[in-house]
């Protein structure tokens, strides 16, 4: 029989785990050099640097909406999982682990294809810029786009790997990148 | 009809929180429905999202959250722990006490209640269960100390309130300060009541002065640079040099070297580990903010706010009850939900009322704080009760006799002080801020 690769160690998954890590990395360590150097031009140095809080704005939305996304692909959303609390039986557990990832995979669906069809597109044709620096805005809110398709992508991961577990494809083993 | 759907929506919201849905997703699907059901624009309600996130305030979260994840990671929650434990180590219970101390303390030095519970609480499980405290009773303090994380500033949860009401971020700090000295004045009496006939609790031999002094002046050495954060912090607000953004920030960049050279907890090479999972916990909180901010636009531009003030006044005109009411209220919804979408939910909401009574903004925030810090430890949702349960490795049954006592003992008169005594939270912000707090 053939042996089925889990998309844990295929490439894309890690080259997009890769990616996210790297830029919540350069995001944060962008930001907290931003708004120091803002708090030493201005009382060490007397000056300001214009278009200071257009960069601030651009990291700052793409390292909250990466961080959601990573989140999402950590599975580490904050929810009240109250289910373990009032349910005893493991096989119902089971059953309402994977409703309860079923919901949230349509719901991310419907956010992910409203951040497609009504957002990015309706931005596209906006073309607004930032007045400091002049960046277009795109650069900042397509981080929504991309973050809540991906949150979409993990959520439908997640209810995968909740139906059928990784022990169970194969015998094939986890390398890197996995999470659960 | 309206208040039809506004039911179905709040059950909706109600149900798919208690079956486990992540918190943002619950926010969605409610917002799905209004979309369905109203014909809001979801372009527009993107837009809000992207908008409400991309403010400079709300910045000082994200920092505060870093600098108080590298400074649970760089061993700093030890040197504070050592630092309380010469004060009250020595008494009959009293690593209970320390826990609660060392929790207002690590609360003033970082912005989130969680951290503070699972720095400090990590450091006492293995000490209070050497030293062989009823470890129902040590997780049922740890518990309740956390919310310290969330009164004593910098906290989160005032930069959202502040945000939210467009109110002054400093003096919202400040008017917490005295509900989280009462709370923890409280909880430490509660500590040594529930530990008072406790056979088996070992206590440490008591120091001689001299010696107590050595030890005294080492271990304050050891954590003036912990100490100094705060100062930092409220000093460089206070004195206007920084906002507090800005002095978010400033921690973040003290914190790092202290971390690494003088706690030695983490090293150069565990920083972008580091930051990648403080900018995940950053990011999963500022995308609820998020969700709920988009609920909160269609709610405001259907007028729930003004609706629930006519509703409540409605029922009676009385200030006391109407306070009760509120307070009732805001227990039932931290009951249900997280302290960021219930701050985020009640603060716009419950303002008109608030305005309607004539009482102050930042009383108001106070109460909000005391109110939502509490929500994290009744259950059904109640993440620090289980949180607690699982680094000190105990059931949740046995912590909840403990968090009830604790919760009637410290939790409800610091609620009725804070809600029925304005200077309990204004004094202070009137003292320091003078002409400029006109409350």
């Amino acid at each position: 029989m053939k042996r089925v690769m889990p998309i844990e160690n295929s490439m894309i998954w890690r080259g997009t785990t890769r990616v996210m890590r790297t830029v919540l990395i350069i995001s944060g360590a962008c930001l907290i050099l931003l708004v120091g150097m803002s708090v030493f031009l201005r009382y060490v140095l007397h000056s300001t640097f214009v278009g200071t809080d257009d960069l601030i704005i651009l990291f700052s939305i793409w390292l909250y909406w990466m961080g959601g996304a990573y989140g999402s692909y950590e599975n580490s959303h904050i929810s009240a999982d109250l289910t373990n609390v009032f349910i005893k039986s493991d096989k119902l557990k089971k059953y309402v682990n994977i409703v309860v990832k079923l919901i949230t995979a349509i719901i991310a669906g419907v956010f992910a294809y409203w951040s497609i069809f009504k957002y990015a597109l309706w931005n596209f044709q906006a073309g607004t810029v930032t007045t400091g620096l002049r960046i277009p805005y795109l650069t900042s809110n397509i981080a929504l786009t991309i973050c809540l398709c991906l949150m979409f992508v993990y959520a439908v991961y997640h209810l995968v790997r909740s139906i059928f577990p990784i022990e169970k494809m194969n015998g094939a083993t986890l390398e890197e990148g996995g999470i659960e | 009809m309206d208040i039809l759907y506004m039911v179905s929506v709040l059950l909706l919201l109600i149900v798919l929180l208690i079956s486990g849905v992540p918190v943002p997703f619950s926010f969605g699907g409610a917002i799905i429905f209004l979309v369905v059901v109203y014909g809001f624009p979801p372009a527009g309600l993107l837009q809000t999202a992207y908008a409400k996130l991309g403010s400079v305030t709300l910045l000082a979260i994200p920092m505060f959250i870093l600098a108080g994840g590298v400074m649970e990671k760089g061993n700093i929650g030890k040197a504070l722990v050592d630092w309380v434990n010469i004060f009250v180590g020595r008494v009959k219970g009293g690593l209970a006490v320390v826990t609660v101390v060392a929790s207002a303390v690590f609360g003033s030095i970082c912005g989130s209640g969680a951290a503070t519970l699972s720095c400090i609480g990590s450091i006492m499980a293995p000490r209070m269960r050497e030293k062989k405290y009823p470890l129902g009773v040590a997780a049922a303090v740890a518990c309740c100390a956390g919310t310290l994380g969330l009164l004593i500033p910098p906290s989160a949860m005032q930069i959202l309130v502040a945000w939210t009401l467009n109110l002054s971020v400093l003096a919202c700090f400040l008017s917490t300060v005295v509900p989280g000295i009462i709370l923890t004045v409280l909880l430490s009496i509660g500590a040594v009541i529930l530990l008072r006939h406790d056979k088996g609790v070992i206590t440490e031999a008591k120091l001689a002065p001299s010696a107590w002094s050595r030890v005294l002046i080492k271990k304050t050495g050891t954590a003036i640079p912990a100490l100094l954060m705060p100062v930092i912090i409220l000093g460089g607000i206070y004195s206007g040099i920084m906002t507090a953004t800005e002095s978010a920030g400033v921690a973040v960049i003290y914190a790092i070297p202290v971390a690494i050279y003088l706690y030695r907890g983490m090293r150069w090479r565990d920083l972008g580990k580091s930051l990648v999972e403080t900018c995940t916990t950053t990011g999963v909180i500022m995308v609820m903010i998020g969700f709920v901010m988009m609920l909160s636009r269609i709610l405001t531009q259907m007028n729930v706010p003004q609706s629930l003030v006519n509703a409540m006044l409605s029922i009676s005109e009385n200030k006391i009850i109407l306070l009760l009411m509120l307070n009732i209220f805001l227990v039932l919804l931290g009951m249900i939900m997280d302290d960021t979408s219930a701050t985020l939910l009640a603060a716009p909401m419950l303002y008109p009322l608030i305005c309607e009574l004539g009482i102050p903004p930042y009383q108001f925030a106070a109460i909000l704080g005391v109110n939502i810090g509490m929500g994290n430890i009744t259950p059904p949702s109640a993440p620090f009760l289980y949180l607690s349960s699982r680094i000190y490795g105990v059931d949740v049954g046995q912590v909840m006799k403990p968090v009830l006592f604790l919760l009637f003992f410290a939790y409800i008169p610091t609620l009725l002080l804070v809600t029925y005594v304005p200077d309990v939270s204004l004094w202070l912000p009137r003292v320091l801020l003078g002409d400029a707090f006109p409350f």
